[in-house]
């Protein structure tokens, strides 16, 4: 994420670059993804007035918009202290999965999750690597 | 003995292999961001043309105001300086010519590039090498994406663009600055300040200038991105990348500006 760019400005630059779209077309498709995950009143925001979860939703779709195609989150609890991270992250990726109108996806991501073994059990509908 | 002086020697030799490298990787981003500023088809991609209008917001637009204030004051002071004194000599004739030389083709050049070097240069040094630290170079390019093409070079465009726009409106307000401490609110002066504006732009000295500003451009941008970019892999290293960086386009620009002096003056 760049400090200096907004929320919604560190998400659709990746897509301007790679899918070749304009300025105005990545910017729709970022504020689609946004209001899915409830974030468009923080869009406009920069960095540090984004709470870890924004910073997190904007690291994630910079990823997931690059067509990677896997995307490693290493030890979630340190990215998202103020939530339960399990449910956020098939939060955020049932909301990618679900939304019709970001034809930049063209396929989703693998997400891969790395965490402690004692946080196993809640992670029984993603793919688990052990730290 | 020995062996201090061949590790005297080894290291002489290390130090002048990294300073080779360095000033090539810098030369080399400069030739770059050239080739491709000048390549229409480069500012296609409209993610290019964000990063550089960003850059000029940042680096030009933002500080607009105060820039332009100082130097605004600063011209007033100078040219109220030289009047004083070409008046106390009786060379008043030469009083706009002389405070305008000093002015638009010395001070002002040189204050737009510090100016930029410290408003960005040490943003743009910290950025990259904190990117240098996240392998962040790696992951772009492993993504499909060019981060000299998207991270690097339209910095370096928008660099040079904030120097030259910056400097050329505080050429505007010096201008007219120096005509009102002359000659007032009077527009019967305006042919007699044309021919002293014509006798300081020659186009020898025009083109002099520009290019002394596009290397100010250049240097402000290309040297932080390459100390970042050759900066240590430690979070640790950063403000030490940051400080080398300063120093390093600290004496680059006094190397450029006493070159031109030389090259102009002697």
């Amino acid at each position: 994420m760049r400090a200096n760019l907004s929320l919604i400005e560190n998400i659709s630059i990746g897509m301007q670059y790679r899918k070749n779209l304009s300025g105005k077309d990545a910017t729709r498709l970022t504020s689609c993804l946004l209001e899915k995950m409830k974030m468009t009143p923080n869009a406009n925001k920069r960095m540090e007035e984004l709470s870890d979860c924004e910073i997190f939703v904007g690291k994630f779709f910079r990823a997931a918009t690059t067509n990677v195609e896997n995307i490693i989150i290493d030890k979630p609890a340190l990215l998202l202290p103020d939530v339960r991270y399990s449910d956020f992250i098939i939060f955020i990726l049932n909301a990618l999965a679900t939304e019709p109108r970001c034809e930049v996806l063209n396929k989703l991501p693998k997400c891969i999750v790395i965490d402690y073994e004692w946080n196993k059990s809640i992670w029984d509908s993603l793919e688990i690597q052990n730290a | 003995m020995r062996n201090s002086e061949s590790s005297f020697v080894e290291n002489l030799g290390k130090n002048t292999l990294e300073h080779i490298h360095y000033v090539n990787q810098v030369l080399l981003l400069a030739v770059t961001s050239i080739k491709y500023g000048f390549s229409f088809n480069y500012y296609k991609n409209s993610a290019v043309r964000t990063v550089v209008a960003k850059q000029v917001f940042f680096t030009a637009w933002q500080i607009l105001p105060q820039f332009t204030l100082a130097s605004g004051l600063l011209s007033y002071i100078l040219i109220s300086i030289v009047i004083g004194t070409t008046i106390s000599y009786g060379l008043s004739e030469y009083a706009i010519e002389l405070a305008l030389k000093i002015l638009v083709f010395e001070l002002l050049p040189i204050m737009a590039a510090l100016f930029v070097a410290l408003r960005s240069g040490a943003a743009i040094n910290t950025e990259i090498a904190l990117m240098t630290v996240n392998n962040e170079f790696r992951g772009l390019e492993q993504t499909g994406t060019d981060p000299e093409k998207l991270e690097l070079i339209p910095r370096v465009i928008g660099g040079v663009i904030s120097v030259l726009s910056i400097s050329a409106i505080s050429t505007f307000v010096t201008l007219f600055i120096s005509y009102l401490s002359t000659y007032g609110f009077e527009f019967w002066a305006i042919s007699e300040f044309n021919k002293i504006i014509t006798k300081v732009f020659t186009p020898i000295s025009t083109l002099a200038l520009w290019l002394k500003l596009i290397t100010f451009g250049f240097l402000v941008t290309t040297i932080p991105i390459v100390t970042g970019k050759l900066s240590l892999k430690s979070v640790s290293y950063i403000p030490v990348s940051v400080l080398q960086g300063m120093v390093r386009l600290f004496f680059s620009i006094m190397l450029v500006e006493v070159a031109t002096l030389a090259i102009y003056y002697i």
